[in-house]
């Protein structure tokens, strides 16, 4: 059960950042170095760098997740700075989130601690592995 | 499911991180004062478009632009940019018309002093609704 759950909370956050990367670089009407160059030119930097982030994101976590069975600190650390950058940019542009992005938001956020969560071994298992 | 102590510390760690973050630029944004008037919304428009200032443009809209309009807003603002040689083309905005109180609307006509941009000329009708307690662009329609 905790593989199987771990398992679908890595597939939710792998594809809510595919959509999330896809609708800023397909979505704008904008090419990604584009925007990015263009956020930072116009006294954005902070917004250059999260759009940068989201948009390699994708390709971050699929390392990261294959790299799981090694050791789950990059899974970790990928995921919460691509939750981080998301709550900073809907924090920071609340009017432009559509309310059923606040729940795909918060579902995405459950899907991640989830498999934050089952990312380390159950104690039990570290205790019988010792 | 089994008990997982470091897993869980870490989520735990992970939504404190993420209400902190949140929290703080909420209550940043909140500090910067919304209009609550069509003039005001006109006032700060045109001091977002004369900084060329990204957040403070995408602060007084409604809801997010659609492709369209953000597609048309960047093609516009290349080819002012290509027919004046360069990326920061001086621009003069006139405000006028300016019609209600927290709703309404506003026209703006953009004219430059750029040698290669003279004579050339855009005039736009703004529509301001109310958000809440705030003002807001919620569209703007070509007067050309």
């Amino acid at each position: 059960m905790r593989s199987t759950a771990g398992w679908l909370g890595r597939v939710i956050v792998l594809a809510a950042s595919l959509a999330v990367a896809g609708s800023l670089t397909l979505g704008l009407g904008v090419g990604p170095w584009r925007l990015v160059t263009w956020l930072g030119r116009h006294g954005s930097p902070v917004h250059a760098a999260i759009a940068a982030w989201l948009i390699a994101a994708p390709a971050v976590l699929l390392v990261a997740a294959a790299l799981r069975r090694r050791t789950s600190w990059p899974w970790v650390g990928a995921t919460t700075l691509f939750l981080l950058a998301l709550t900073v940019a809907v924090a920071r542009f609340p009017h432009l989130v559509p309310t059923r992005g606040w729940v795909l938001l918060a579902a995405l956020l459950v899907a991640a601690l989830v498999s934050v969560v089952t990312a380390f071994p159950a104690d039990a298992e570290e205790d019988q592995s010792v | 499911m089994r008990s997982n102590s470091l897993g869980w510390i870490i989520a735990g760690a992970i939504v404190i991180v993420l209400a902190l973050a949140g929290g703080v630029t909420a209550i940043v944004l909140a500090s910067g004062g919304d209009p609550t008037s069509v003039q005001e919304v006109a006032d700060k428009a045109v001091d977002a478009a004369e900084d060329l200032d990204v957040d403070a443009g995408i602060d007084l809209l409604c809801d997010a632009p659609s492709k369209e309009d953000r597609e048309g807003l960047e093609s516009l603002i290349d080819e002012a940019q290509d027919d004046a040689d360069t990326d920061d083309p001086d621009v003069d905005y006139e405000v006028s018309h300016v019609k209600g109180d927290a709703e309404g609307s506003f026209e703006v006509r953009i004219t430059s002093s750029e040698k290669d941009l003279a004579g050339k000329e855009l005039a736009f009708r703004v529509v301001v609704e109310k958000d809440g307690d705030r003002s807001c662009i919620a569209d703007a329609e070509s007067l050309d």
